[in-house]
């Protein structure tokens, strides 16, 4: 494996778990309040939580295809 | 997938078909909400609701006997326009089928926690989760005896309603809020009758269908009309639902009419008509969404999966995951609300796609022709965009973002891998850029942002997610075969 190919996978990998992270941290912000204190510190009141839950979730599951599409490209051997 | 099917069934089995996709966790669930916002005039809401759907459902009936192919609205649409229309139509009968099950599910949750002390999400997700299972395994048949059961149980509420505790006095005022509860009111009622359509989608297993199809969607329509209003009727009339209440609105009627055994029953009811919403969306999810992969329109990706799952199988698995996500939320209004947008939405596109058919294609035979057209469809197209206007502001905004959304996957789609990765990676550099610029605003003190900005760990992850999404931006733009 090229190092540009191995950095590629590394990137594709890190944006991949960053996506489920974000999705799972927004759960976590809206079933577990005081999970670190989330809530507090980015001063969330309940009525906006549901809005906190719609971005986290897209940026998340935009980051999981745009991982999952650099994986592909740079990791799957290609033909030609 | 489909096969063909003889044409077995007659107008009686087709009334039942009808009827077992109508009665829905909607009822049991939606009615309070409505009843809240319109009074006792929740009855002139649900007269509102049915007939509007009558409108539509005759609309329905010459498009699904003139094309009964496997899709229904969204075949529609794709006959009459094609192109973009019949891919948003697809979409959004998709999602309000994801939310219809998302919607069930927190009913579930809801009426069991009346026999059982268990957590509405684990409940909820439980539920998806074994009604997946079963979709799966096509083990579902049309219950002649559970929509018997019903109009029992409802007859049942309304005598002894009638017997035990209905005081004309407790209806007034009838219209606390008027003729905008009234409508209100609809937004909440209208997706009560929505599973009439369930008929259309098995409209190729019933017998002379351009007679026997709107007979029965016109018959159906006017028992749930009958059945709704007479229950809610009889159900204002002994006591109007209270905020915060930790019983279900009709539960708790039931209880006060018919004793302890009452509320049992009704919640009985209502549990098993959230499973069968439940299943009713899993199979109309499946025919939209398999009508558009044979289109081209989703990716193939499923169809060449391994055959242990399969691709039906892969659609239902998909969509659960999506209600999961939502009904984990357990925001039964909003839901609610959601669902009521994207099936007024796709009734409106419906109606249009009949006045364009009749002009694109007069010769298509039709063996049941849409009376008094074309005013049917215009008043249907008019009512229910009027209805829009009363959605939830969160649920309209949430509404025309998805909108939006399908607007970028189509053209995304329709792009093709080299332009989508592209598009993917210049979204990948406007967000490490939007990150960017916030960081620098917050720590200069430009903008005052929230404490997170003052915490070094955040800041930093934030400057290790910006170069991530930058690299990745870098990585999904470059062409890895390409020649320098």
């Amino acid at each position: 494996m090229k190092p540009i190919e191995a950095l590629a996978s590394i990137i594709g990998i890190l944006q991949a778990i960053l996506g489920f992270s974000a999705i799972i941290i927004s759960d976590l912000i809206y079933y577990n309040p005081s999970f670190f204190r989330a809530r507090e510190i980015l001063k969330i009141t309940s009525s906006y939580v549901p809005l906190y839950i719609l971005l986290l979730s897209m940026i998340g599951s935009f980051s999981i295809i745009s991982g999952l599409l650099i994986l592909y490209e740079w990791l799957i051997p290609k033909k030609g | 997938m489909e096969t063909d099917k003889t044409k077995s069934l007659g107008l009686f089995s087709a009334v039942i078909i009808s009827l077992s996709g109508a009665f829905g966790i909607e009822f049991f669930t939606l009615l309070e909400h409505a009843t809240m916002l319109a009074g006792p005039a929740v009855v002139i809401s649900l007269l509102i609701s049915g007939l509007l759907n009558i409108l539509t459902m005759l609309s329905y009936c010459e498009l699904g006997t003139s094309i009964s192919k496997e899709g229904a609205e969204y075949t529609f649409v794709k006959a009459s326009f094609g192109g973009f229309l019949s891919f948003l139509v697809g979409w959004l009968k998709w999602m309000a089928c994801i939310f219809t099950i998302s919607l069930s599910a927190i009913g579930f949750a809801q009426m069991i926690q009346y026999f059982i002390p268990v957590n509405p999400q684990f409940a909820s997700i439980s539920i998806i989760l074994i009604c997946t299972i079963i979709n799966m395994k096509e083990v579902r048949k049309v219950d002649v005896a559970a929509v018997i059961a019903f109009i029992a149980i409802f007859a049942a509420f309304n005598s002894a309603s009638l017997i035990n505790g209905f005081r004309i006095g407790n209806m007034q005022p009838f219209f606390p809020n008027g003729v905008s509860g009234v409508l209100s009111g609809v937004m909440y009622t209208f997706s009560m009758f929505f599973g009439v359509r369930a008929l259309i989608v098995k409209g190729a297993e019933i017998k002379e269908p351009g007679k026997n199809i709107p007979r029965a969607a016109i018959l159906s329509s006017i028992i749930l009309i009958i059945t709704y209003c007479s229950v809610a009727f009889f159900a204002v009339g002994v006591s109007q639902p209270r905020d915060e209440s930790p019983v279900p609105y009709l539960t708790y009627v039931a209880g006060k009419v018919l004793g302890p055994a009452g509320g049992d029953l009704l919640n009985l009811a209502g549990i098993s008509a959230a499973i069968m919403s439940i299943t009713t969306a899993m199979s109309i999810q499946t025919s939209i969404v398999s009508a558009m992969i044979r289109d081209g329109y989703m990716p193939k990706l499923v169809l060449s999966s391994p055959k242990i799952i399969g691709e039906r199988n892969l659609v239902v698995i998909s969509g659960s995951i999506l209600a999961i996500l939502f009904a984990a939320t357990g925001l039964v209004i909003f839901v609610g609300y959601v669902v009521n947008f994207a099936s007024l939405l796709i009734f409106a596109i419906v109606n249009i796609s009949l006045l364009k058919l009749r002009k694109s294609m007069p010769r298509l035979i039709k063996p049941f022709k849409t009376p008094l057209y074309p005013f049917t469809p215009i008043i249907g197209v008019l009512f229910a965009s009027l209805l829009i206007i009363f959605v939830e502001s969160s649920a309209l905004f949430l509404g025309f973002e998805f909108i939006l959304f399908t607007i970028i996957i189509y053209h995304l789609r329709m792009m093709g891998y080299k332009r989508l990765r592209l598009a993917v990676g210049g979204v990948n550099f406007g967000v490490a850029a939007m990150m960017a610029i916030t960081i620098v605003l917050a720590k200069t003190g430009i903008i005052s942002g929230p404490q997170m900005f003052k915490s070094d760990i955040i800041v930093d992850l934030l400057i290790l997610s910006c170069i991530i999404f930058l690299l990745s931006g870098v990585f999904n733009v470059i062409d890895r075969r390409q020649k320098p």
